[in-house]
C-alpha cells in the first residue's frame, strides 16, 4: 500500500515537473531561509548562557539620577570586585574584568599581534572556558602568568604544548604561558587572544588607582546557591556610597549574566528590552516565511483538486475508504515536505557562507546535534501534515459518484479562501518591502549628517611601546617632514567616543546638576588637525599662547547648557584646575550618528593625558607618500611595533555596521518572501487559468479579444494584492516607527514609501500572472470547448 | 442476491422534490446477466450506482446478499462492496500515474491482500484477459479498448459476486464493444459472474437474460430473454 502511494507521488511529480518545482523550491526556500533565522536566534540566544554556573553568575549595575532621569551602566569602579567578595559571605567569586587591548606579543623573535585583556584569578572557576592544559589554579597566578587561547597558542607557538613557555608583551614584560584555552565560541563577550592576570595593570602602570569614582571595568560576581537577588541587591546597594564617603551616589545592583546581553537595555531606570527585540523581530519574519512557503503548498496541492478528484473518485469505486484516502494525501505531502527539507537544507548549506558575511558571525548547521535533527524532522513532518490537511480532507471528501459522472464543479469555491491566502502573503511581501526601504533611508540620513569635523586623510595611531615617550618627536618630525599638515595629540581618537564625566564646574552651575560631558583632552592643534569649525575663539595652541597649558575648547550644545553670554575667557573647574575657554566648535559626532549630540568638554596639555596620534595628512602629496613618510617616521621612535594607522573614514562607517546588517537581512528576506509568494501566485494563476477554460474559450467565441481576457484574469489578482497593500501599510508603519524610536537622529517615515512599496508588489505581482493570462487568452477556443 | 424495495432517489430543487428515482421494486438473482436501458435521464446510473453503493438511495430499502444495506454503517457498507463489487466504468477511469500492473493490483492492496498472493492474482487476469505484454505500460499508452480490458480486469481482480458496467462500451468503436460485450457473455455463463450493466445499445442489451426499461425513474416495462 506505501509503496502504492510513494509510487504514485514520484510519478505525479515527474508528470508534472514545472509544478512540481515551484511546490518544492518555495517550500525548500522558505525551509532553508527559517534554518539560517533559526540558527542565528539560536546563538544569539545561546550568548554567555552555555556557563555551568549561569545561573548564579551576576554582571554588577550602576544605578544614578542625572538631571531627572535615571540611568544605568555596567562599567564599574576597580575596589567594587574585592569589597563585594570581602564583605558578602553569599558572594562565592567576584571577578574583574577590563577591556580589550592590543598587545605586541614576541616569542623568540616571533611577533604576533595579540589582543587580551585583564582578569581576576578565579575567572576560569566562575566562567566555563575548558583549559586545554595548565592547572586551573595557577594559570593566572601571580602577575606573570597568562593563559592563551588554542589558536594563538598554535600561531605563536606550533603544535607544541605551550604551557611553560616565557613570552614577552609590548616589548617589556615577560610572561609564563600559565595554560591554554580551548578557544571560545563566538557567542561571548570574552573573546581574546590572552588574558592576563589582574595583577598586570600594577606591573604596567606601577600602582593600581583603587578610586571608587571611576567607572571603567566590569566586574562578575557568582552567589552562593539559594542567594536570594532581591536580598542581596538590597544589601550591596550601598555600597559605593558608603566606601566613597558620599562623594559617589551610584546605586549598584547585580542583574542576571543570562539576561544582559538580550535584556540589557534600561531606560530611566526601567528594562527596556534591548536585542531581544531584534531575535523577536526576526523570530516573527521566520515564521511568517515559513507559513508563507506552507500557505504556497497548500495552494498549489488543492489547485490540482481537480485532477486528483477523478483519482479520488476511482479509488473509492474500487474499495478506498476515506481514511485511506486521508493517509495517502498526507503520506504524499509529507514525502514532497521531505524532499523539500532536504533540498532546503543543501540550500541553507550552501548559502551560510555568504550568510555568515552578511550578519558578520561563524554559524555551522549542527547536523549531528540530536535537537536540531528532531527539530527538522518535526519540521518536516509538521509542514508536511499542515499542508496536506486541508487537500487530504477536501480531496477525500469528494463523492465518487459525482467525480466519477463529471458532475464536479466545486473546486471554484475555492478560490475564495485561496484569495485570502494570497492577501496574506502579499501584505508580509509588502510589509518587508517597506520596512527596507525605511531602514535604508534611516541609514542613508545619519550617513548624510553633518558629522562636523573632515574625515577624509585624517588618521590615526592609538599609543603603543615608545610611542608615549617620544610623541613629541613623533609630531614635530611628521610635521617637517611635510608628512602631514597638521597633528593632535589626544586622549582618544575621533570614533571611540569613551569618556564622559559629571564632574565639571561653571560659574551659574545649578546645584545638585549632574550634566554629563563628553571629554577629550590633546596637546593643542585639536581643532586644526580635525578641521572643526569654530563658532567663536580659537583652537588651543601651547606654541604661541603660553598660557593655553590650561586652555580648554566646548562644543555649541556645552556652550548652550552653561549658558554663558560670552564663553571665550570663562573658567571651567575640572579636577581641581581652572580652564580658560578659548574656543567653541560646532558639535562632531563623537558617539553614535544615530544619537543626538552631546555636551563636550575638551581640555589643554595641562590634563597630561594622551593615547593617540591625529594625523591629517599633507594634502599636496599622494597618500602613499605620506603614509610611507608616516611610517619611517614611527618605524624610528617606536621600532618594536608595526605601523598600523586607522582611517577615520573607514572606522566611521563601522558605526553603521548594525543598522546595515538589519538592513541587509530586511532586505534579503523580503526578497525570499516576494520570491515565495510570487511562485504560488503563479501556480494558482495557472490553476485559474485552467479551472476558466471553458469559459475563455466561450468568452473568444462571442468576440473577446486577446487584451480582454488579459485583462479579465489579471484583474482577478489585482484585487487581492491591493487589498494586502491597505492591510500592510498600517503594519509596516507600526513597525517601523517603533524600530525609528531607537534612534534620536531619526529620519521620518513618508508616504511614498508606502506607494513605493505596494506599487512594487502589485508590479511584481502582474507580471507573474500576466504568462498564464496570456497564455489562456491566446489559446485557441475550439480546442477549450472540446476538451469539456 | 440483490434486492431494492421502494427505493428513490430525489434533489430538492427549491420547494420542490425532483425525482430521480420513483419508488422503484428491483430483485436479482445469482448468476443473472441484467441490462439497464431507457434515454437519458431515466436514473440508469443513478440506479447503477445505488446498487453498486456508491450513492445512497433518498428513501427505500435494499437488501444485498440478505444484509440491510441502508442499515450498515459506511465500514461496513465499504467491506461489503470491497468484497462483493467490481465497477466498470464508460471513461474506464484507470489512474494515470499507475501502470496497467498496478492499476489492477490496487483494489487487492485495499483489501489487504498479501504481496504473494497478489502477485499471483494479479499475473493470472493479465494472462486470462491477454494483456501480459502491456502490464508494464501506463493508461495513456494503450488505445480505448485496451483500457476498458485493464478496468474489467482490475474491476474482477478480487472475484466479485457481482460486476456493474455503466456504458462500458460506450466511449469504444464497434468491434472493441463487441468484444468486451463477448467478454461479458463469457464470464456470465463461464464464471458465473453476475453481471448488471446501463447501455444505449439495444444490441448490447440483447447479451443479457432480463432488459429493464426505466422511464422517468420508474421501471416502464421488464423483457425476460
Amino acid at each position: 500500500m506505501f509503496k502504492n502511494y510513494i509510487t504514485v507521488v514520484f510519478r505525479s511529480l515527474k508528470n508534472n515537473l514545472g509544478f512540481s518545482f515551484i511546490n518544492i523550491a518555495g517550500l525548500a526556500i522558505g525551509m532553508a531561509a527559517t534554518v539560517l533565522i533559526a540558527l542565528w536566534v539560536n546563538n544569539e540566544i545561546g550568548y554567555d548562557r552555555f556557563h555551568k554556573n549561569v545561573n548564579q553568575i551576576y554582571v554588577a549595575y550602576n544605578r544614578s539620577l542625572f538631571e531627572g532621569e535615571i540611568r544605568t551602566w555596567r562599567s564599574t569602579p576597580s575596589p567594587l570586585g574585592p569589597a563585594l567578595k570581602q564583605e558578602f559571605p553569599e558572594v562565592k567569586y567576584a571577578v574583574r574584568v577590563d577591556y580589550n587591548e592590543k598587545h605586541l606579543a614576541d616569542y623568540q623573535g616571533k611577533k604576533l599581534q595579540a589582543d587580551g585583556y585583564n582578569a581576576d584569578p578565579d575567572f576560569l572557576k566562575m566562567f566555563s572556558f575548558p583549559l586545554l592544559s595548565g592547572n586551573i589554579n595557577t594559570c593566572l597566578a601571580g602577575n606573570d602568568h597568562l593563559i592563551v587561547t588554542e589558536t594563538f597558542a598554535r600561531k605563536m607557538f606550533g603544535t607544541a604544548d605551550a604551557v611553560g613557555k616565557v613570552m614577552k608583551l609590548d616589548n617589556k614584560f615577560d610572561f609564563v604561558i600559565g595554560g591554554v584555552l580551548k578557544d571560545m565560541p563566538a557567542n561571548t563577550r570574552f573573546t581574546a587572544d590572552f588574558i592576563a592576570p589582574w595583577a598586570f595593570l600594577k606591573r604596567q602602570y606601577g600602582q593600581e588607582r583603587m578610586y571608587w569614582g571611576n567607572n571603567s571595568i566590569r566586574t562578575y560576581v557568582q552567589l552562593l546557591p539559594n542567594t536570594n537577588l532581591d536580598d542581596f541587591n538590597r544589601k550591596v546597594s550601598g555600597i559605593t556610597i558608603r566606601h566613597s564617603n558620599h562623594e559617589e551616589d551610584n546605586r549598584v545592583f547585580m542583574y542576571p549574566l543570562k539576561d544582559y546581553y538580550l535584556q540589557g537595555v534600561f531606560k530611566n531606570g526601567k528594562l527596556e528590552g534591548g536585542r531581544i527585540e531584534i531575535v523577536r523581530l526576526f523570530t516573527v519574519v521566520a515564521c511568517f516565511i515559513l507559513l508563507i512557503a506552507c500557505i504556497n503548498f497548500m495552494n498549489l496541492s488543492t489547485a490540482r483538486g481537480d485532477k486528483r478528484a477523478k483519482e479520488v473518485g476511482v479509488r473509492k469505486a474500487i474499495g478506498a475508504v476515506k481514511q485511506a484516502l486521508v493517509a495517502q494525501f498526507l503520506i504524499e505531502s509529507v514525502i514532497i515536505a521531505a524532499i523539500a527539507g532536504v533540498l532546503g537544507l543543501l540550500l541553507a548549506q550552501l548559502s551560510l557562507p555568504h550568510f555568515n558575511n552578511l550578519i558578520q558571525t561563524q554559524l555551522a548547521i549542527p547536523y549531528t546535534n540530536t535537537v536540531f535533527i528532531a527539530a527538522v524532522v518535526g519540521f518536516i513532518l509538521l509542514t508536511g501534515l499542515l499542508a496536506g490537511c486541508y487537500p487530504a480532507l477536501y480531496l477525500s471528501s469528494f463523492k465518487a459518484v459525482s467525480v466519477l459522472k463529471g458532475a464536479h464543479r466545486k473546486v471554484s469555491a475555492l478560490i475564495t479562501p485561496r484569495k485570502v491566502l494570497v492577501v496574506t502573503q502579499f501584505t508580509f511581501a509588502v510589509v518587508m518591502i517597506v520596512s527596507t526601504i525605511i531602514i535604508r533611508r534611516q541609514i542613508q540620513y545619519a550617513q548624510d549628517r553633518d558629522n562636523g569635523y573632515e574625515q577624509a586623510s585624517l588618521l590615526y595611531v592609538p599609543f603603543s611601546g615608545d610611542i608615549d615617550k617620544n610623541k613629541q618627536l613623533i609630531k614635530s618630525e611628521l610635521l617637517s617632514s611635510r608628512a602631514a599638515s597638521a597633528v593632535s595629540i589626544t586622549s582618544s581618537d575621533m570614533i571611540t567616543g569613551n569618556s564622559n564625566s559629571w564632574g565639571v564646574e561653571w560659574q551659574g552651575k545649578p546645584v545638585g546638576s549632574k550634566i554629563t560631558f563628553d571629554r577629550m583632552a590633546t596637546l593643542g592643534d585639536f581643532g586644526k588637525t580635525m578641521k572643526l569649525k569654530f563658532v567663536s575663539g580659537r583652537d588651543i595652541d601651547p606654541q604661541s599662547y603660553p598660557t593655553d597649558s590650561t586652555a580648554c575648547l566646548i562644543n555649541e550644545s556645552a556652550a548652550r547648557i552653561m549658558n554663558f553670554k560670552n564663553p571665550i575667557g570663562q573658567l571651567v573647574d575640572y579636577e581641581e584646575v581652572k580652564w580658560h575657554i578659548v574656543g567653541v566648535f560646532k558639535d562632531f559626532v563623537w558617539q553614535s550618528p544615530f544619537e543626538s549630540m552631546s555636551p563636550m568638554f575638551v581640555t589643554g596639555p595641562k590634563s597630561e593625558w594622551s593615547n593617540c596620534i591625529n594625523i591629517r595628512l599633507n594634502p599636496a602629496q599622494s597618500l602613499s607618500v605620506s603614509l610611507q613618510k608616516a611610517e619611517t617616521i614611527f618605524k624610528k621612535y617606536n621600532p618594536a611595533f608595526p605601523f598600523t594607522p586607522s582611517f577615520v573614514d573607514q572606522e566611521y562607517q563601522r558605526k553603521f555596521t548594525e543598522q546595515q546588517r538589519t538592513g541587509k537581512l530586511a532586505g534579503t528576506f523580503a526578497i525570499l518572501t516576494i520570491l515565495i509568494s510570487c511562485l504560488g501566485l503563479f501556480g494558482l494563476a495557472a490553476y485559474m487559468a485552467a479551472s476558466r477554460t471553458k469559459e475563455i474559450g466561450v468568452r473568444k467565441v462571442l468576440g473577446a479579444s486577446v487584451a480582454n481576457v488579459t485583462a479579465l484574469i489579471s484583474k482577478e489578482f489585482l484585487k487581492p494584492i491591493l487589498m494586502s497593500v491597505v492591510l500592510a501599510t498600517p503594519i509596516a508603519w507600526i513597525t517601523m516607527y517603533h524600530w525609528l524610536q531607537n534612534y534620536s537622529y531619526r529620519t521620518g517615515i513618508e508616504w511614498w514609501v508606502f506607494a513605493a512599496g505596494g506599487l512594487t508588489a502589485i508590479m511584481i505581482a502582474l507580471l507573474t500572472v500576466s504568462y498564464q493570462s496570456v497564455k489562456a487568452a491566446i489559446a485557441n477556443p475550439v480546442k477549450s470547448l472540446r476538451s469539456e | 442476491m440483490l434486492s431494492l424495495k421502494q427505493v428513490s432517489k430525489y434533489y430538492n430543487t427549491g420547494s420542490n422534490k425532483t425525482y430521480v428515482l420513483n419508488k422503484v421494486d428491483l430483485d436479482v438473482d445469482q448468476g443473472e446477466f441484467v441490462s439497464i436501458m431507457g434515454p437519458s435521464g431515466s436514473g440508469k446510473s443513478t440506479l447503477l450506482n445505488i446498487i453498486g453503493m456508491l450513492d445512497q438511495p433518498s428513501e427505500g430499502y435494499m437488501y444485498f446478499l440478505n444484509e440491510p444495506v441502508h442499515q450498515l454503517k459506511e465500514k461496513q457498507r465499504s467491506a461489503l462492496y470491497k468484497q462483493n463489487i467490481g465497477f466498470v466504468f464508460q471513461a474506464y477511469h484507470l489512474i494515470d500515474e499507475l501502470t496497467v500492473y498496478e492499476n489492477i493490483e490496487t483494489p487487492l492492496l485495499y483489501q489487504d491482500v498479501k504481496s504473494a498472493e497478489r502477485k499471483a492474482l494479479v499475473a493470472d487476469a493479465l494472462d486470462r484477459f491477454n494483456i501480459v505484454g502491456k502490464k508494464d505500460l501506463f493508461p495513456a499508452q494503450l488505445s480505448g479498448g485496451q483500457q476498458q480490458l485493464v478496468g474489467i480486469a482490475r474491476a474482477l481482480i478480487s472475484k466479485p459476486k457481482l460486476l456493474l458496467a455503466d456504458e462500458p462500451t460506450g466511449n469504444l468503436n464497434s468491434k472493441q464493444g463487441e468484444e468486451i460485450m463477448e467478454l461479458f457473455k463469457k464470464l456470465n455463463q463461464e464464471d458465473k459472474v453476475t453481471i448488471i450493466q446501463v447501455t444505449h445499445s439495444e444490441k448490447n442489451a440483447q447479451y443479457g437474460s432480463r432488459i429493464i426499461n426505466l422511464l422517468d425513474g420508474k421501471i416502464d416495462s421488464t423483457v425476460i430473454l
